[in-house]
This record gives C-alpha cells, sequence and structure tokens, in this order.
C-alpha cells in the first residue's frame, strides 16, 4: 500500500481506497430486482461489498443483513436503535435524536469511521465526517434491508469506512410496490408521521414518494448547567422522490432528489452538547446498460448541505459542504469463473465557513478533487472456494480558496497525495451447513473537510480568541483488519450460529480539537490555536458470537455476546481514549413469537461499564466512569386487518432513565403507532 | 485374438475388455440411473427464475413437461411437476401459467410452449432432439437433472437442496434465442 505526497516525499503510508473505492458501493445497486433474487436464492442478495450482485451467504466480509420483517419487529423508527441488535455495533445516544454507531469500539461522537449509505449514495457528512441519523431522508417502513459490513475490510467501500459500512437499502419503485403510511405517537410528546407512495408506469417506469417528519422534546434528565439552554424541541421533515425506468433494451435510468431538514442538540466531538440545524439536499442519476462488453453502470449525485451550529462557548458557526459523485464501471464475466469490475470515479468536496455574529470575519473555502481507478476480481475457484480481491489507485488534490484572516498561521492549504490500496477475501463453503471466512483488509479514514482546512476564528467567553485552523498535511487514519469467521447452519433447532475473530490496528489517529502551541497576542487579546492532529495509534481485539433462527411454530430468536479489547498509545488519554471508552463485553437477547394477527418482541441488552470523555468544565475533556447497564425495548403488533397494525412499542422500559454514557441519561419511551399498507 | 504385429502388446482384447466394461457401464448408469426426483421446491425454484429472462413473453405462458411415456415413474414425476405448476406451490403466483404433458416420442409437440421441463429418467440420447426442437421455437429448457445443462442441451439445471444452486448454459441460451439479466448472470454458475 503505497502513499506519496508532494509534502511529504519521504514518507511511505498506505492509503487505502479499497475496490468500490469512495462511495462506491452498488451504484448498480438501485437497479437490481432484490424481491425476486431474495425469493429466488432463498436469502438477501446484496451488491454492497463487492458491487456486483452476490447472495449474502457468499460475500467476502462480515456482513449482517436486517429484514424488514425485523426491523418491523423491533419497533423502532429510528435506524440506530435499530442496529442496536446487531453484534459489534455499539450506540451512543446523547440525546432524543442525537445518535453516533461505533463498530467494535473506537467510538465517539461525530463518529468518522462509520461510512453511511442510502441505496448507495453517501449520507455521511464530509463537514466532520459524521452522519446525522436523525437527518436521513427514508422512511423506515420502505426499508427492505439494512445491511451492516463491519471492520475495515470494509474497505472495499472507501475512504471513511474504515470502521464499517451501512447501506440502506429501499423498494425498489421499478420492482417493489411499497405503499405506506404511519402515525405515532408517544412520550416527550413525540409525534411522527410517514408516507411512501410507488406506482408502476407502463410497465417500464416506476416512481415513489416519501415524506414524513418528527417533532417531539428531547429528555428532560439532568444536563451541565452551561449546556442547560440547549434545544429541548427536536423535529426532522424530509421528501424524497426518485424514479428507475427500464427501457426494455437492457437499459435502465434513475433520478431522485431529496430534501432533509432537522434542528436537535446533542454530543459533538468536543464532547459537549451542541444545537444544530441541518438542510441537505440531493440530486442523483444514473444509469445501467447491458452491453457486449458487460454491465455499463454509471451514477452521479450531488449532495449540499449547510449547518447552522451553537456550541457551547462560541455562538453561530456555520458551514456549507457540497460533495459531488461520478462513477463510471464496467462488470463482466470471463468464462465462467471469472467476475470483474473495473471502474472510474471522480469526487469533489468542498467546504466554506462564513463569518457570523461576532466572529471574526472570515470566507475561506476548501475543496478536495478525488480521481481513481479501481476493480474488482471474483474467483470461483470450485463449486465451494471463492476468491475477491480488489485493488485501487487514488489521486486527492486539497485545494484552498476564498479569503483568509491576516492572523491566520496556516497559509496554504494545497496539497496531493497518491494511494494505491488493496483488499482480499477467502469464502470456502467446506460443507452445506459450514462456511468459512478469511479477510485481510484496509481502511482508511480520511482528514474531515474541517480537519483539513477549514479556519475561523471566534471569541468566547473571557475575552479569548479561538483560533481554529485546518491542518491540510494530516496524515489519513490507516487500518488495518485480520478476521476469521465460521458460519454453522444447525437445522435441528432451525438456527445459524456464527462466529468471528478479528484484530485491527489504526496508525495515525487524527484528534480534534487540539490546542497547538502558546497562545499569540493580537492586539492584547489572546489567540488560542488549536487543530486536528494525528495523535498516535491504537490496536483492538475481539470476538462476536451470534445464534439465531426462527421456528416453523412462530418463534424466533437471536442471541449474542460481543468481546472487545482495545488498547491506545499513551498520547490518546484525554483526546480519544478508546481504550476506556470501549465496553469489554455486550450481550443482545432478541425473543420473538407470532401467533395469528399478533406479534411479540423483546430486546434485552447488557453492556459493561466504560470511561467516557466528558467536557465538564474548561477546555480539557475528562474521564467519567459509566457504570454497567441494561435495557430491555418490546414491541406488541396486532394485524387489525391485512392492510392496517397497531403497535405498543417502547425503549429503556426497565427504568424511568438509564445513564448509557456521559450524556444527559436516556429516558424511558413508549410508542403508539399505526401503520397502513394499501 | 488381434495380431501383435503393428499393435502394443499393451492393447490385447482383454485389456480392452477391461477397459471398456466399466466405462460402459458407468455410461449404463449414467443413462438410466435415477439420480434424482424432481422436489417441489425444485419446481419452485425454477419458476422463480422466471422474471429474470429478457423478452419473456406475455400474456399465458404454457409450460411443456417431457416424461418418457416407456417408464412410469417419470410419468409420475411429470405429473407432479405439473401439478405444481398448476398449483404455483411456493409462489410465482403472479404468472399467467398452465402446464401440459409431452412425451419424449412426440417431441414437436413442445411447439407452442415457452417452457420445456425435464422430469426425471429422460434418457441423454433424447437431449439433441429436445434441444433441436426447443432451438427452433425458442423454448426455455430446465430440468432437476444437471446432466442435461451440463451438456449444453438444457438452458438451466436447478438444485433446491441443499442449496439453492441455478445451473446455466449460455451455450444453449444463446442457441435458442433466449438470455438473463446481468443479476441473474453473476448469481449463477455457467456451465
Amino acid at each position: 500500500m503505497i502513499y506519496s505526497s508532494k509534502h511529504d516525499r519521504t514518507r511511505i503510508i498506505p492509503l487505502v481506497m479499497a475496490v468500490v473505492g469512495l462511495s462506491s458501493t452498488s451504484a448498480y445497486g438501485q437497479m437490481i430486482d432484490y424481491g425476486s433474487a431474495q425469493a429466488l436464492f432463498g436469502e438477501p442478495v446484496t451488491t454492497s461489498v463487492t458491487g456486483t450482485p452476490q447472495r449474502a451467504s457468499d460475500v467476502p466480509a462480515n456482513m449482517t443483513i436486517i429484514t424488514a420483517d425485523e426491523i418491523r419487529q423491533s419497533g423502532s423508527r429510528s435506524i440506530p436503535e435499530i442496529l442496536s441488535r446487531v453484534p459489534g455495533l455499539d450506540i451512543l445516544r446523547s440525546s432524543a435524536t442525537i445518535y453516533d454507531v461505533g463498530v467494535r469500539g473506537y467510538q465517539q461522537p461525530f463518529q468518522p469511521r462509520l461510512l453511511v449509505l442510502i441505496d448507495g449514495r453517501q449520507v455521511f457528512n464530509d463537514d466532520y465526517s459524521r452522519t446525522e441519523w436523525n437527518n436521513l431522508p427514508v422512511n423506515v417502513d420502505d426499508i427492505r434491508q439494512i445491511e451492516v459490513v463491519k471492520g475495515a475490510a470494509s474497505a472495499l467501500f472507501g475512504s471513511n469506512a474504515a470502521g464499517g459500512v451501512v447501506n440502506i437499502v429501499t423498494y425498489n419503485p421499478l420492482y417493489d410496490k411499497s405503499r405506506t403510511a404511519n402515525l405515532s405517537f408517544g412520550t416527550q410528546n413525540t409525534k411522527s408521521g410517514d408516507a411512501t407512495f410507488t406506482e408502476h408506469l407502463g410497465g417500464f417506469e416506476g416512481i415513489k414518494l416519501s415524506a414524513g417528519g418528527m417533532g417531539g422534546d428531547n429528555f428532560d434528565t439532568p444536563k451541565l448547567a452551561y449546556e442547560s439552554g440547549f434545544n429541548d424541541k427536536p423535529q426532522h421533515q424530509y421528501l424524497s422522490a426518485s424514479s428507475v425506468s427500464d427501457t426494455n433494451t437492457g437499459l435502465k435510468t434513475n433520478l431522485e432528489v431529496t430534501y432533509s431538514n432537522s434542528q436537535e442538540a446533542g454530543a459533538d466531538l468536543g464532547y459537549n452538547i451542541q444545537n444544530s440545524t441541518d438542510t441537505n439536499y440531493s440530486l442523483r442519476g444514473g444509469f445501467s446498460w447491458e452491453t457486449p462488453y458487460g454491465l455499463i453502470v454509471n451514477d452521479n449525485y450531488f449532495n449540499h448541505n449547510y449547518e447552522l451550529a451553537d456550541f457551547v462557548l462560541t455562538p453561530h458557526l456555520n458551514s456549507l459542504v457540497d460533495l459531488f459523485v461520478s462513477k463510471l464501471e464496467d462488470q463482466f464475466r470471463l468464462g465462467n469463473d471469472n467476475t470483474f469490475r473495473l471502474a472510474l470515479e471522480t469526487r469533489r468536496k468542498s467546504i466554506n465557513q462564513s463569518a457570523s455574529d461576532n466572529m471574526v470575519p472570515q470566507n475561506n473555502e476548501v475543496d478536495d478533487n478525488i480521481y481513481a481507478v479501481s476493480g474488482t476480481w471474483l474467483w470461483q475457484i470450485n463449486d465451494k472456494l471463492s476468491w475477491t480481491n480488489a485493488a485501487r489507485i487514488d489521486h486527492s488534490v486539497l485545494h484552498e480558496g476564498g479569503t483568509l484572516d491576516q492572523n491566520s498561521v496556516v497559509t496554504d492549504y494545497n496539497n496531493s497525495l497518491n494511494a494505491f490500496s488493496g483488499n482480499s477475501g477467502l469464502v470456502y463453503h467446506a460443507t452445506s451447513a459450514d462456511t468459512f471466512r478469511a479477510t485481510i483488509g484496509q481502511g482508511i479514514q480520511l482528514p474531515s473537510m474541517i480537519q483539513n482546512g477549514v479556519s475561523f476564528a471566534v471569541p468566547i467567553i473571557g475575552g479569548v480568541v479561538i483560533n481554529s485552523e485546518g491542518n491540510p498535511h494530516l496524515k489519513p487514519t490507516v487500518v488495518d483488519n485480520y478476521e476469521l469467521g465460521y458460519e454453522r447452519k444447525v437445522p435441528d433447532i432451525f438456527s445459524t450460529a456464527d462466529f468471528s475473530i478479528f484484530y485491527e490496528t489504526n496508525k495515525d489517529l487524527v484528534a480534534y480539537p487540539i490546542v497547538v502551541g502558546a497562545p499569540r497576542f493580537i492586539n492584547g487579546t489572546p489567540w488560542i490555536l488549536t487543530q486536528a492532529e494525528n495523535i498516535g495509534d491504537s490496536h483492538g481485539v475481539g470476538s462476536e458470537v451470534e445464534l439465531k433462527g426462527n421456528s416453523p411454530a412462530g418463534f424466533r430468536w437471536d442471541t449474542s455476546y460481543s468481546w472487545a479489547s482495545v488498547a491506545d498509545a499513551a498520547t490518546l488519554a484525554n483526546t480519544l481514549d478508546y481504550k476506556k471508552s470501549t465496553p469489554e463485553s455486550h450481550f443482545r437477547l432478541l425473543l420473538g413469537y407470532t401467533t395469528g394477527p399478533w406479534e411479540f418482541d423483546a430486546n434485552g441488552q447488557l453492556v459493561t461499564s466504560t470511561d467516557m470523555l466528558r467536557l465538564l468544565s474548561g477546555q480539557t475533556p475528562t474521564g467519567v466512569p459509566v457504570a454497567g447497564y441494561t435495557s430491555l425495548s418490546a414491541r406488541i403488533g396486532y394485524n387489525i386487518t391485512d392492510n392496517y397494525t397497531i403497535a405498543l412499542s417502547g425503549t429503556n422500559l426497565t427504568r424511568a432513565d438509564t445513564q448509557e454514557n456521559p450524556y444527559p441519561a436516556i429516558e424511558r419511551q413508549v410508542f403508539l403507532g399505526l401503520t397502513g399498507k394499501f | 485374438m488381434i495380431p501383435e504385429q503393428g499393435y502394443s502388446p499393451f492393447f490385447s482384447m482383454r485389456r480392452l475388455v477391461r477397459l471398456a466394461l466399466p466405462i460402459a457401464c458407468m455410461s449404463m448408469l449414467l443413462a438410466t440411473s435415477p439420480a434424482y426426483a424432481t422436489d417441489t421446491l425444485d419446481v419452485a425454484t425454477a419458476l422463480k427464475t422466471w422474471p429474470f429472462m429478457n423478452n419473456r413473453p406475455s400474456g399465458l405462458i404454457v409450460v411443456a413437461i417431457l416424461f418418457d411415456p416407456a417408464n412410469p415413474e417419470s410419468k409420475t414425476d411429470a405429473e407432479s411437476i405439473k401439478s405444481d405448476i398448476e398449483k404455483r406451490t411456493g409462489g410465482a403466483k403472479y404468472i399467467n401459467m398452465t402446464a401440459k404433458l409431452v412425451s419424449i416420442s412426440d417431441v414437436s409437440a413442445l411447439a407452442g410452449a415457452s417452457v420445456a421441463f425435464l422430469a426425471k429418467d429422460i434418457s441423454p440420447e433424447k437431449f439433441d432432439t429436445i434441444n433441436n426442437v426447443a432451438i427452433a421455437n425458442h423454448i426455455l429448457t430446465v430440468s432437476a437433472d444437471l446432466t442435461c445443462v451440463r451438456a449444453n442441451k438444457c438452458i438451466l439445471g436447478v438444485v433446491s437442496k441443499p442449496r439453492v444452486e441455478i445451473y446455466y448454459s449460455p451455450q444453449a441460451a444463446k442457441a435458442a434465442g433466449i438470455s438473463f439479466g446481468s443479476t441473474f448472470n453473476m448469481l449463477v454458475k455457467q456451465i
């Protein structure tokens, strides 16, 4: 793995943009008939791992697929709550609506290591490299499956998939009928409504419209004194429209436009609470074309994000982030046993932060242009054994425009780097009941746009100016993952058992913000410089074991235990401190039963103690012990008719509130929802 | 006795018989052994390949089920397949489909069918004849016996247990003017 930068030619750093590369995943994914494929093979089909369609049991990665039935049975309308059932995932909930999802430890607010996609389109925000889970333009009832890939073998997806990938696959209007409406009311004055409507036009085109929103109160549990004034009325609205056309000549096209807006308060990467108002727009279009030279796929999308944030000590920081992605790929078979995928990709992300309120006037803009070539080779060696390999070359160019304040320390944000990377995975179906996996992967966490290049200065309490400047010479964090997996079907108890062990190294982790040097005095006012810095390495080891099944009598179960142990370099203390913030053990027990029109489901979890960073006062976060805890969520659903279902569901049912982390305790929530399918 | 002059002593008649006999026996076994019976799941799986076929016919789809009239088990298997298709056991209820039995002694009766499903115990000697009619009439040929697809005389071979596998002969498909979409091609095993 080779990286070279024009600013640092002496250092070789592996820089991985794996197979499918940046935002690659399944440009073709939204074009395939998942329903028919799943019906044919009796198991989910995915394009998320290699970009080509594969059966879930054949993918060369540790992948969990959460089905639409499991989403319904969870009783939750929050995607992170649904993800909490997956062994190896840790949920950090800091308010009624703000979540961060970590994979195998390495959890932090503004989680940068999990790439999140909807139908292959990145919804992960490049400003701080994080996902606004409550601002996704998707109706939970419109989700066909959620694909979770754990580990840096997920580097097959490209940057910021260092810990894993979540791809939310919705129903395809060309093949599926998804007409659903839901109204929910609950505690904390929570109200939500969602609706999706699909229609087939003339047999060759399908359209889909989705819209929804929620509002309610934030938790009333104790906050820190200086955080008491933050938004206690979170809300969210979204709208999306899409169409998929099949010309019946081998050419399919797709078009999509989305809008979402949210206002909420929750943890930020300074380990305090921030208010934020986020508005996102996206426009997407592409095609797939069956030719004698293979399947040609083109995908293009533009994401626009505007955020207005209030931090504890600094009011009204706003940022504008744009992302444009264009990819062209060719998938083809050579002979009977070899499938190839070749792709070209260009990606441009830019950020602009402008002066607001009493900030020192600045208007700088940073953009990052990435050009990539990648390839995948899937070799079906024989009926039992397959081997997948991937390689990618990236060229990234960072550039600064706009104006900088005359007092800026960093005056040159221009930088470029080249990278070569690869992945490898073996899948061996030893018998019809036994499958072994061995994967080696390298994932990369690129610095966020804020960390790389945004500069602002803002006076805070006490007359001090915080001068946050980008660091264009940050080294990307490189994550290497080695994993062995074993799956055993146990038909006597209608179950499947899954075992995996992994070892992961993380090099050149980035922490932000870090105070750099002594204060400068400008016109008698102290200016404190903060930047992102590479602060050290960490490694983790762990295992996961799961037994999952369902019986013809209507019972279902999913029990798992995940263990993770992280060791950090001493330099990570008080900045990231993953060792202490990673719960060593996490037990899950999901039980369910369907009888006639009734569905009963319960999800119990036990998480062992941690010690997490929190900004209690001053400038430096400190570790706060968090005791181990248990939680219980449940759902009772009743099908009134074939079309209408009423459900009572709740989270944290065993107590009024639960201290899951150092942020305000999570209150018990109960919802009553009515869902119609037409 | 074969004259030794001009021949290697290795190739004596006795050796030839010893070599030929097991080969002959194996051929007979391959030709006649009832190594499978068409399971209901096989039929259901076969029907589920229909949405992936390019330019598939519309209207009433006729599925012809080929059987060997000289073999009672073959006819029984064919009738079972016909019943499964008519009941849409396992799905594909949305396909407007009907089934009819066709004897291999009258393969020309396949004309008008869109799909030909081979019941058990069809002799490989009949594969060419079936394939020629299928090519002429653009018929999708399917069997739960992989011998036919491996010989490139059937387009699809279907296995449903212990794991669903679809075997696909691009050669047979091309000859019959039939093709499948990319998703299907990447998920099946090609011969």
